[in-house]
């Protein structure tokens, strides 16, 4: 299949892919040598992006070439970039492999975006978790530092980039950009309320870009090999290839890098199709924050921005969840919960209360101490928290629970009615335990 | 846009006008349209975190935070819309899921700004079934009560400690609904400002400690009060209990008045919970002391032997001295110095701890022209001994402003302070500060006379842009105090400067207007000088001069060889052996007067309750008095009859034109004790506040390693005894660079302190355990 894994991940077979020597072996730094020897106009390079058709990576799809723009570059002041790589959007696994397989990728193309913005500091924020791809990344602005590719006075071109990598201390919402930088500040990692956007009062009150590690990895490519090769890899309104990360209950697990516009069931194949030889029940196809799409709309589904918009959802990180017709939809949701219950920053009152509540009624529905009314307060709660907070972790916690009842209301009405018996378990006996594993963490929580 | 044209914004149908950079709340409470609001506060950043003010407005896809959204031209807000409504509503819910139900029992209930709010937007029933959250109580002082399950995190407190306060002691820890405010040093809150976080704080998390369960306040009458703990003059409420449901005069709770000029919203610990010491140690009877013994009389039997005695004083006024509280309201100190002048007495201070009164009766009023609200206009500020963070806690606050608006403050003293703005802090014995000064001086081109020649020259401080020059309590107290009040004067006369003499107690410059109009020029004598020279007869008002004036010893000393009246509200130890008369009269909460602040600001406050049992209003006492004598101009119907005789119009009496004569040399010999009197210790109110008395910590002695050598004790010791005037205490030793050469800083409770401040200290090391 050699339409896999052409941009991010296109060294992920060479040996020892993380190092400088295997990266320029297949052309890194090519675009960065060529920006630093000939001065490129800032301007063109975002047309260039602009024309790929390059959308933000991290969820929310934005135009990064538009984005870019946003940022004085005249502006005297010191300017940052930040590279978000929080990854932490359940059922997300992609910019982990970025990170430890392909990170002067990334640096390369941190370099190129400072450049544009005109930063002479660049910020790689890393989730806590990463402590191998701090090291690589660490080891990689060594190396690269050492040729001078950064630092002081780049190639001799009079261009400064400095790139620092920053640890995380496990929180999911300092992927959050505005809370990213609070936490880069040395402060409670708590979103800030827009506006001002960071582009005008970013980190310490200064202009700052950020975008998603994705997405910067995939800047050298695009300056490459033209912002045309990559706009036609993908669709007309989602240029180029993104990454995808299946999970869940099919046969192969796996991250998959293809172009945008790839139908659902070719992405299905490559993950070895359904477990067991199972139906399909349902998808949520970019991270948990995403709504749920059932398996009729899933079917002729094409993984593109626009395509899945009209199913009801949205593409977000790409954490393809799959879930097969023995998952029962209300511990699965429960499951999901608990982990806002966990990550509300605690800032906005309805995220901070609505978040324990909603997972509170979805316990007690599995405990068997749910009331008859409890579905429709579920669902009162969930719509009170959207759109009510400073930043999208509100809609976080509202579209799962929204999109899980709107699809499947009568799993919840059933196991309201019978004392906590799942509807799925009634029909395919053991099957309930066998989903996400609700026991072990209710044993935690007990802890 | 042109400049003329006015930028409208529509709010609930109405055009409404707005000044760029406003937000939706603020052009509503302009307008006197209402939205809820928890997190949000004038003089806080917005954070938007309650969600409570949340309003439609025309063409966002969701309801938006009034706080934080600024309003543009054209833009159409709906406060009462259904949309609106219902994010409000919703929010409400949320706040209340978690939120104790015990109105009933908590202090905050009948003010309580969720309580109010939920009558117009809760639902009258929950659908909540999980259990409410639970937190645990941290103990944060004598101050302040937590019942930190009725934390709505609306993080105005937390706002306060990092912005106001300068002092992040409240924080958040833990996420989501597990997140708790708290101190996680479980250290408490030390900020002289902390008690502005109960007013803060919208529900009943934080609540006076002293005032737990006292009464509710629907209960209280309000009485426009004024601060008479420092020359701030900070604006006051004082609440009483309404007598007409039955209830006994008293003053339940002292909280701030809003004033732009001085103190905006806050007011500091001191104002607010010395009420606490207003009916403690009081007299309650006119006595005599009859053979060393203490007799009740009334008071025409009291003001009888008054009018006696001071008629036979009358035949040597040279021996008769009058001391004064420079806290008294300008009516008192008046009447008081009219009748004193009647009887022909040449005596009479309201300066307690002036020493260096050289240059005092040359110069004009006690004020510096300065206001409060353009202290943070200047880019330099030089504090000398002066501390306005502990002392005046308002004007620390007004600095800290100025320092963080870009202003480069320096402060010259003879310890490091604990500030909390950024300072250059120049650290010297305060007997090199006229060096210091002499650099500063040469530096700016100021021209001096021949016999400033001999006078070392010090070039730590080099200032070049113009500067406020602050001149603290260390200044008042300095040997050579009218020199360097010269020598700033000078220096900010040639470089544009200014200069802010901080006053003594409460009412300086009201008793010298007092004074002035009485046509006494002004004038009063240093009391230290009175106190010292033995005189037969000693008229104290409201002073208890063993603690209130420089020299503690020396001034009890006098008194006990002298016949002592006092006219006075509070006991103290030492008065009841030295005093021979006393009357009791009235304390700020139950008269009525003006005060005038070291900004010039004149304010009138109003007796808030009725007079502790027999005390009266001092002025009542002077006019009795007065009268029996048959003097004339002593019949005042009302205290504004003599607020009518004084002339408050000081703008043409602002003036420093003094010259030195001659330059006094000071010898640095041994150890000086460098401490002014404790902010807890500044007056009798304060030091009978209990609450306020808890706060302050275990008594310490700060000397540096090298006066350690210079005296010969071992730095290891734990212990050191300090002599003064035949008095020895023992102090904890601090050995720290921060204290100045030969000097040693006390801090700790007042009654632990030495009689003499900015005196000499004899110290000795304590071996044994």
């Amino acid at each position: 299949m050699n339409s896999l894994n052409q941009v991010c991940l296109r060294n992920t077979d060479t040996d020892q892919s993380w190092t400088l020597e295997a990266y320029e072996s297949i052309g890194g730094y090519s675009a960065w040598r060529k920006i630093l020897k000939e001065k490129t106009d800032p301007n063109l390079i975002i047309e260039q992006i602009k024309k790929s058709g390059l959308r933000g990576r991290g969820g929310a799809g934005f135009a990064t070439g538009l984005k870019w723009s946003f940022v004085d570059r005249d502006n005297p002041t010191q300017k940052y970039l930040v590279c978000n790589s929080d990854e932490g959007e359940p059922g997300t696994c992609k910019d982990t492999l970025i990170l430890t397989l392909n990170p002067h990728q990334l640096i390369e193309g941190i370099a190129i975006c400072a450049y544009v913005m005109g930063a002479t500091k660049a910020y790689n924020y890393l989730r806590g978790e990463f402590i191998l791809h701090y090291k690589r990344c660490e080891a990689a602005i060594k190396e690269a530092t050492e040729k001078n590719l950064l630092g002081a006075d780049c190639l001799g071109s009079g261009v400064d980039i400095e790139i620092f990598n920053v640890l995380g201390a496990g929180s999911y919402i300092v992927g959050e950009e505005t809370a990213m930088l609070e936490s880069l500040e040395g402060k409670r990692g708590m979103p800030r309320y827009k506006p001002p956007f960071p582009a005008m009062h970013g980190l310490y009150g200064k202009p700052t870009t950020i975008n998603n590690t994705e997405t910067l990895a995939s800047v050298p490519v695009i300056l490459e090999k033209g912002a045309d090769w990559f706009a036609e890899l993908g669709t007309e309104r989602s240029g180029g290839t993104k990454i995808f990360c299946i999970s869940g209950h099919v046969n192969k697990p796996g991250v998959f890098e293809v172009p945008l516009g790839t139908p659902f069931k070719d992405l299905l194949e490559m993950a070895g199709g359904i477990r067991q030889g199972r139906k399909l029940k349902a998808v949520i196809p970019g991270g948990t924050s995403m709504k749920l799409i059932n398996a009729n709309d899933s079917l002729d589904m094409k993984m593109d921005y626009s395509d899945i918009a009209s199913k009801g959802s949205a593409l977000g990180s790409g954490g393809v969840i799959i879930m097969d017709d023995s998952t029962c939809m209300v511990q699965a949701l429960c499951h999901m919960m608990r982990f806002y219950e966990e990550e509300s920053c605690g800032q906005c009152t309805p995220c901070r209360e609505g978040s324990g509540w909603v997972y509170g009624i979805l316990k007690d529905m599995l405990a068997g101490k749910a009331k008859p009314g409890d579905v429709d307060e579920l669902y009162r709660v969930a719509k009170n928290i959207e759109g009510r907070t400073i930043c999208a972790f509100g809609e976080a916690i509202s579209w799962p629970v929204t999109s899980f009842v709107d699809l499947f209301r009568e799993e919840f009405e059933f196991i309201v009615a019978n004392n906590g018996k799942s509807m799925v378990e009634s029909k395919l006996p053991g099957a309930n335990h066998l989903a996400f594993g609700w026991p072990a963490y209710e044993q935690r929580d007990k802890l | 846009m042109t400049k003329n044209s006015k930028l409208t914004v529509e709010i609930d149908g109405k055009k409404l006008e707005f000044k760029p950079g406003q937000s939706i709340i603020e052009v509503a409470d302009a307008n006197g349209i209402y939205i809820p609001r928890f997190c949000y506060h004038k003089n806080l950043s917005v954070v938007a975190n309650c969600r409570m003010c949340l309003v439609e407005v025309e063409k966002a896809p969701k309801a938006l935070p009034a706080c934080a959204t600024p309003v543009s031209e054209g833009m159409v807000v709906k406060t009462k819309s259904k949309a609106t409504r219902l994010a409000q509503k919703a929010v409400m819910e949320f706040l209340l899921i978690n939120h104790p139900l015990d109105c009933p029992i908590c202090d905050q209930g009948g003010e309580c700004e969720l309580q109010d709010v939920s009558m117009g937007y809760g639902a009258t029933g929950s659908n909540f079934r999980q259990s409410k959250r639970a937190v645990k109580d941290e103990d944060l002082g004598p101050l302040i009560s937590t019942v930190m399950t009725r934390c709505i995190h609306c993080t105005r407190c937390v706002r306060f400690g990092r912005e106001i306060a300068g002092v992040s002691e409240l924080g958040a820890c833990g996420r989501g609904g597990h997140m708790e405010i708290g101190t996680y040093l479980k250290d408490g809150v030390k900020s002289e400002l902390s008690g502005n976080m109960i007013d803060l704080c919208p529900v009943g998390a934080l609540t006076s400690k002293p005032f737990k369960f006292k009464g509710r306040s629907w209960g209280f009458g309000q009485h426009k009060g004024v601060s008479m703990h420092d020359c701030i003059g900070t604006n006051l409420f004082v609440h009483v209990h309404n007598t007409n449901i039955g209830h006994e005069s008293k003053v339940m709770r002292v909280l701030p008045r809003e004033n732009d000029l001085i103190n905006e919203t806050w007011i500091a610990d001191r104002d607010r919970f010395s009420y606490m010491g207003l009916d403690k140690n009081r007299i309650s009877q006119p006595m005599v002391k009859r053979n060393g013994t203490w007799i009740e009389v009334d008071w025409q039997e009291a003001l009888t032997i008054v009018a006696q005695k001071m008629e036979q004083a009358k035949a040597a006024p040279q021996e008769c001295a009058m001391i004064m509280s420079p806290s008294i309201p300008t009516e008192e100190a008046y009447i008081a110095n009219q009748w004193w002048n009647e009887l022909g007495m040449a005596y009479s201070s309201h300066q307690i701890k002036l020493t260096d009164s050289r240059d005092y009766k040359f110069t004009g009023a006690p004020v510096s022209g300065v206001k409060m609200s353009e202290i943070s206009d200047w880019n330099s500020l030089v504090l000398i001994g002066s501390n306005p963070k502990s002392q005046q806690p308002i004007l620390g606050w007004n600095i800290r402003k100025s320092q963080l608006a870009g202003a480069k403050v320096t402060h010259l003293s003879s310890i490091r302070n604990a500030l909390n703005y950024e300072a250059d802090q120049i650290i010297s014995h305060p007997y090199d500060w006229l060096s210091i000064l002499m650099g500063q001086a040469k530096k700016s081109g100021v021209k001096l006379d021949k016999m400033w020649d001999d006078v070392p020259v010090n070039k730590q401080l080099a200032l070049t842009v113009p500067s406020l020059w602050v001149l603290g309590e260390q200044i008042t107290m300095h040997p050579q105090g009218s020199l360097i009040r010269y020598l700033v004067n000078e220096i900010a006369k040639k470089t544009k400067g200014k200069v802010l003499t901080l006053t003594e107690g409460a009412n300086t410059l009201g008793c010298w207007l007092a004074s002035d109009s009485l046509g006494a020029e002004g004038v009063s004598y240093p009391a230290s000088e009175l106190l010292s020279q033995e005189k037969g007869l000693y008229w104290l008002h409201q002073v208890h001069p063993e603690q209130d004036a420089q020299f503690g010893a020396h001034s009890q000393n006098s008194l006990d060889k002298a016949f002592v009246i006092a006219t006075n509200s509070f006991w103290s130890e030492k008065m009841k052996q030295y005093a021979d008369i006393v009357l009791p009269v009235s304390t700020y909460s139950e008269m009525s007067g003006t005060i005038v602040n070291v900004f010039g600001n004149v304010q009138k406050f109003q007796a808030a309750v009725m007079p502790y049992e027999a005390a009266r209003p001092a002025w009542k006492v002077f006019r009795v008095l007065g009268n029996l004598a048959e003097f004339e101009g002593f019949d005042y119907q009302s205290i504004d009859d003599i607020t009518s005789k004084i002339n408050f119009d000081f703008t043409d009496k602002i003036g420093y034109d003094y010259q030195p004569v001659s330059v006094n040399y000071l010898e640095k010999d041994g150890v000086l004790q460098t401490a002014v009197t404790h902010p807890l210790s500044c007056d009798a109110i304060v030091r009978n506040s209990k609450p306020l008395q808890d706060t302050v910590t275990q008594s310490i002695i700060s000397i540096s390693p090298d006066t350690l050598k210079e005296i010969g004790i071992d730095p290891k010791v734990k212990a050191v005894s300090a002599l003064q005037s035949g008095i020895k205490r023992t102090y904890e030793l601090n050995v720290t660079d921060d204290v100045a050469y030969q000097c040693a800083e006390l801090s700790g409770g007042y009654s632990q302190f030495l009689p003499d401040l900015m005196a000499k200290v004899t110290l000795e090391g304590i071996y044994n355990d």
